[in-house]
């Protein structure tokens, strides 16, 4: 049975990937078949926790579109820069020059050129790579080269490439800060989110934010807090909010020095510090998970949660 | 009449969590003693810049719907001939079986390239309302600035038009010195915050991920030809070698190394910035050197 | 009647229903008589396997250009599940077990 848990913060650097880490390994040992997916494709990192031996396979995404200008067929009428909503278009001595860094390829300037001189042309839009990691379970991983958009079809390739190479799979994904697209498309279809979360206010903030979506798409979600003890009021008050929403509270994590050293190296922080503050509450978050896995389908019907329509706001012309 | 040039100085980071909006918000008000300063927070799937100076959503100003293209089809001109929905990028327009297209609003990218495809004018220009921007002018102890927030709605998909929106408020109203807050990451909307700066202050760690990602976005400014320091946050947590290799193949200048503080925990967790409420530490003497750096290169 | 299931493979009536509607890579289009026999199976590939965005949509789109009126899968996308709801194809919840015996229920349906 496929069973995908997503792990998720709304906001960076709270430990999502420290814990994503932690969790794929534990699992590794007691599952024979786990695939982990990196789906944070801006700043993949699991590749280096997770000490990937050897690469795989490798798959080119060329979906992504770019348009150009045919600097001998411009007449500098700027016609394609007034039509242009990522303001990505220039006039510059005359002609019009398109910033490839900003344009998403919708081709609108190519329907207004009055001289038919803009083409779309393909890009790569980014690499998957599938790895062997020092644990014996695979990653799938992906990198987009600057400036590309972020769109969730790397994120969607990714997870399509786990569903068909490695049939009937545990995955667990890390997916990436915020809660735009590439988030949307990691959450789409997932079984259950994992929030993450700090007692700052900046992360209760995200977490609420993060919440709302997967309460969007029906995925129940249950959470850990990580550095619990940076601020036992903000804890507090997350407590709080997890009990209002019916998120079950799976871990509270110390703060531990060690993990922002353990980040230097490509070993996961519970390898590398088996007796650190942080590592019993990293394993105790682990075993609920798999507890949850184990009884899945009581858990799922217990913890149901109705998708809630987003609903657009609409102005008509 | 001579009119005052704006100078843009945005800071980044890449990775999350570098610490690229406590390196912002404490600069944005370093300066302010001396500059007319607007802080643009164009990290508008999670801005938090608010958060850090003490205040509260409710607090923020000014709200200002950020509204895209979104096409109504007049059913009496279509001729159904389904040219939109192949012109149309995001698979937001559907045909059905009567052969009418159906708008998907939650796909649409406002574009308009539907519009301008349509034969026969069919296809009229509502709006859709996808994210807000705020003004708030703030007093933060003794210093004044003003705050311009960009939010995306939870649900929506793309945060590109919001950081435009965002960026365009902000360019309007200020009138010396910008600081432009970004997203993390490497991707369009950072770039489209990059795009037209004097100066990108990238903030990174001394970790192999930190230095991979601040080269993504050393590899976007220099493609733009702008102009980039580095600042190292919790410098004493590994040795720098990674970042070494980046600012030699770079040639950046490392302008301010700052190391794992517990002083800057607490202000953040306080939501007191540093360089206000405990301006004699070693940190925010730190950031008022590169404050005066700044000054004078701008 | 047309009844589409979406599948992860292409093995026609035995293959197993997959559980995402939009990322499906293939469906299986069952085509039955007015007593319920099946007189014809065709599968193709889900266009919203490859697209960037909008993956349910594209399925969707796909699905109304073969005249399908019903469709079965896991689980429908808010996007999937309104332009479903438009175009007047019923969705059905059913996975994990093969076309063949969900045939029973979508017919029901």
């Amino acid at each position: 049975m496929v069973f995908e848990v997503v792990v998720a913060s709304g906001k960076g650097g709270v430990g999502k990937s420290t814990i994503a880490s932690s969790l794929a390994v534990i699992m590794g040992k007691e599952l024979s078949n786990l695939v982990v997916i990196d789906a944070d494709v801006d700043a993949p990192n699991l590749h280096l926790m997770l000490n990937v031996r050897e690469w795989v396979d490798e798959l080119v995404i060329r979906s992504a579109r770019v348009a150009k200008v045919n600097a001998d067929k411009c007449v500098g009428c700027g016609l394609c820069e007034n039509a242009c909503t990522n303001r990505a278009i220039k006039l510059v001595s005359g002609k019009c020059v398109i910033n490839k860094y900003l344009c998403e390829g919708c081709g609108a300037c190519v329907l207004v050129c009055p001289k038919k001189a803009i083409e779309l042309y393909e890009v790569i839009s980014g690499i998957v790579k599938v790895g062997l990691t020092e644990f014996g379970f695979p990653l799938i991983t992906a990198s987009l080269p600057p400036g590309r958009a972020n769109t969730g079809k790397i994120v969607t390739e990714e997870r399509n490439l786990a569903r068909e190479r490695f049939k009937g799979f545990t995955i667990v994904t890390d997916a990436a800060a915020g809660i735009g697209c590439q988030v949307i498309a990691s959450l789409v279809g997932a079984d259950l989110a994992l929030l993450v979360a700090e007692p700052t206010p900046t992360s209760f903030n995200d977490l609420k934010r993060i919440h709302r979506l997967t309460k969007h798409f029906g995925i129940p979600s249950v959470l850990a807090i990580n550095k619990y003890d940076l601020d036992q009021y903000m804890t507090d008050k997350i407590l709080k909010f997890a009990e209002e929403e019916g998120i079950g509270v799976l871990a509270l994590i110390p703060y531990d020095s060690n993990i922002p050293l353990s980040m230097a190296r490509p070993t996961p922080f519970i390898i590398q510090y088996p007796e650190s503050k942080a590592t019993g509450g990293l394993i105790k978050l682990c075993t609920e998970i798999l507890k949850i896995l184990r009884n899945w389908d009581s858990w799922r019907r217990e913890h149901r949660v109705k998708p809630i329509p987003y609903i657009p706001k609409v102005i008509k012309p | 009449m001579e009119f005052p040039v704006v100078k843009k100085v945005v800071v980044t980071g890449g990775k999350g969590g570098t610490g690229k909006s406590v390196v912002a918000v404490n600069l944005a008000l370093a300066l302010a003693k001396v500059r007319d300063v607007i802080l643009a927070d164009e990290d508008v799937e999670a801005p938090n810049d608010h958060i850090l100076m003490g205040l509260d959503y409710g607090d923020l100003r000014e709200r200002e719907e950020v509204r895209v293209a979104l096409p109504f089809i007049d059913v009496s001109k279509c001729v159904k001939c389904g040219l939109c929905s192949r012109v149309c990028s995001e698979s937001a327009i559907v045909i059905t079986s009567e052969g009418l297209p159906l708008v998907i609003p939650r796909l649409c990218s406002g574009c308009k390239a539907c519009i301008y495809a349509c034969p026969t004018k069919a296809i009229n220009e509502g709006k859709r309302v996808i994210g807000y921007t705020y003004l708030t002018p703030l007093n933060i102890g003794d210093v004044g600035l003003t705050l311009v927030t960009g939010v995306l709605i939870e649900g929506e998909e793309r945060s590109y038009p919001v950081v435009i929106a965002t960026d365009e408020r902000a360019k309007k109203y200020a009138k010396d010195l910008l600081i432009v807050d970004t997203a993390p990451g490497s991707s369009i909307t950072v770039a489209a915050s990059i795009n037209e700066a004097n100066l990108v202050i990238a903030v990174t760690e001394p970790t192999p991920l930190g230095a991979h990602n601040l080269e993504l976005v050393l590899e976007i400014a220099s493609g733009l030809g702008i102009e980039y320091w580095i600042v190292l946050n919790r410098s004493s947590i590994a040795p720098s070698k990674p970042i070494k290799k980046v600012l030699d193949k770079y040639k950046a200048k490392l302008a301010l190394k700052i190391p794992y503080s517990m002083n800057i925990l607490e202000s953040y967790i306080k939501r007191e910035p540093i360089v206000v409420y405990k301006p004699e530490t070693n940190e925010a003497r730190a950031f008022f050197s590169l404050a005066n750096e700044i000054n004078e290169v701008l | 009647m047309k009844i589409a299931f979406a599948t992860e493979g292409s093995e026609g009536l035995d293959a197993v229903i997959s559980q995402r509607f939009g990322r499906a890579r293939f469906f299986t289009i069952v085509e039955v008589n007015e007593v319920g026999n099946v007189i014809n199976v065709k599968v193709i590939e889900n266009p919203g396997f490859y697209a960037e965005r909008g993956a349910g949509v594209r399925a969707v789109q796909r699905l109304i250009e073969e005249g399908v009126n019903v469709v079965v899968a896991g689980d429908f996308g808010p996007n999937a599940l309104a332009v479903l709801r438009s175009s007047g194809i019923r969705p059905v919840r059913v996975s994990g077990v093969a076309v063949r015996e969900a045939l029973t229920k979508a017919l029901q349906a």
